[in-house]
């Protein structure tokens, strides 16, 4: 039997199914995606993260942030956002949404040959941080990481990738 | 006015029942008020997770609960008996 290799990108896509699962939700989500990435032991992704302060625990920090300031934009207050240990099913599996989509549509366009062999973690950082809004434009400014500076890494590193 | 919601995920219902209705905060920023609409929908959903839960401990029946969600039975069935049963929560089938 041929088993299929385990690329470090399905390794991230994963991951943010993972994730997704951990925080009960139904969808993988963009953010998801983020969180995976902060995760992936000895990537670029990861490193370049975390040198902008942005690790996993700073990521889950800001995302229930994010929450709880845009329930209250609409008038609704936690008063503890913990309250979201549920049950889970053991054979749940979360759906795409379209942030984690779009972000993964992304990535693959960045490169002419659109397969994941050719696709690095570096890649989806790249997707994930190009999104315009929804929630991971938001932790980021609650963290008040400088994205221009943070591209500009990205992209720095992927030039890198596409020299070798 | 805010609409609380405790740890166990119960919303405070005392606003409702003295004013009978919720005054949503008038939205001044699209952005914060679209996210909102984001983690309205989540909230939705971890209520409606916690709540089928205590209802099935508390003995209600699939069709009460789809009756009370305004969902088919089917419907309610298929979204939460693995993860109940996953918890050791005990299904009745049938009313009485």
């Amino acid at each position: 039997m041929v088993r299929k290799r385990i690329t470090p990108f399905h390794s991230v896509i994963q991951g943010a199914r993972e994730e997704a699962c951990a925080a009960g939700s139904r969808t993988i989500e963009a953010e998801h995606i983020l969180l995976a990435l902060s995760s992936q032991k000895g990537s670029k992704a990861k490193e370049i993260l975390e040198s902008t302060g942005l690790d996993h625990e700073a990521i889950r920090d800001a995302l229930n942030c994010e929450f709880e300031k845009s329930l209250l934009a609409v008038g609704i207050q936690l008063e503890d956002s913990e309250f979201t240990s549920r049950s889970r099913n053991p054979d749940f599996q979360p759906r795409f949404a379209q942030s984690a989509k779009l972000a993964v549509h992304r990535a693959a366009a960045l490169e002419s040959k659109r397969i994941a062999p050719h696709l690095e973690p570096i890649h989806l950082l790249f997707g994930v941080l190009d999104a315009k809004a929804g929630t991971v434009p938001r932790i980021l400014g609650i963290i008040g990481v400088d994205l221009g500076e943070l591209r500009d890494r990205v992209e720095k590193a992927l030039s890198l990738i596409r020299k070798h | 006015m805010s609409t609380h919601v405790d740890k166990q995920g119960l919303v405070n219902y005392s606003c409702f029942m003295d004013e009978k209705t919720i005054k949503l905060t008038k939205v001044t920023n699209i952005a914060d008020g679209l996210a909102g609409v984001v983690a309205l929908r989540r909230l939705a959903d971890q209520l409606e997770d916690t709540l089928v839960e205590r209802a099935m401990r508390e003995g209600w029946t699939w069709p009460q609960v789809a009756e009370a969600l305004g969902v088919t039975r089917q419907a309610v069935h298929k979204k939460h008996a693995k993860r109940l049963l996953a918890a050791g929560v005990e299904l009745r089938k049938r009313n009485g």
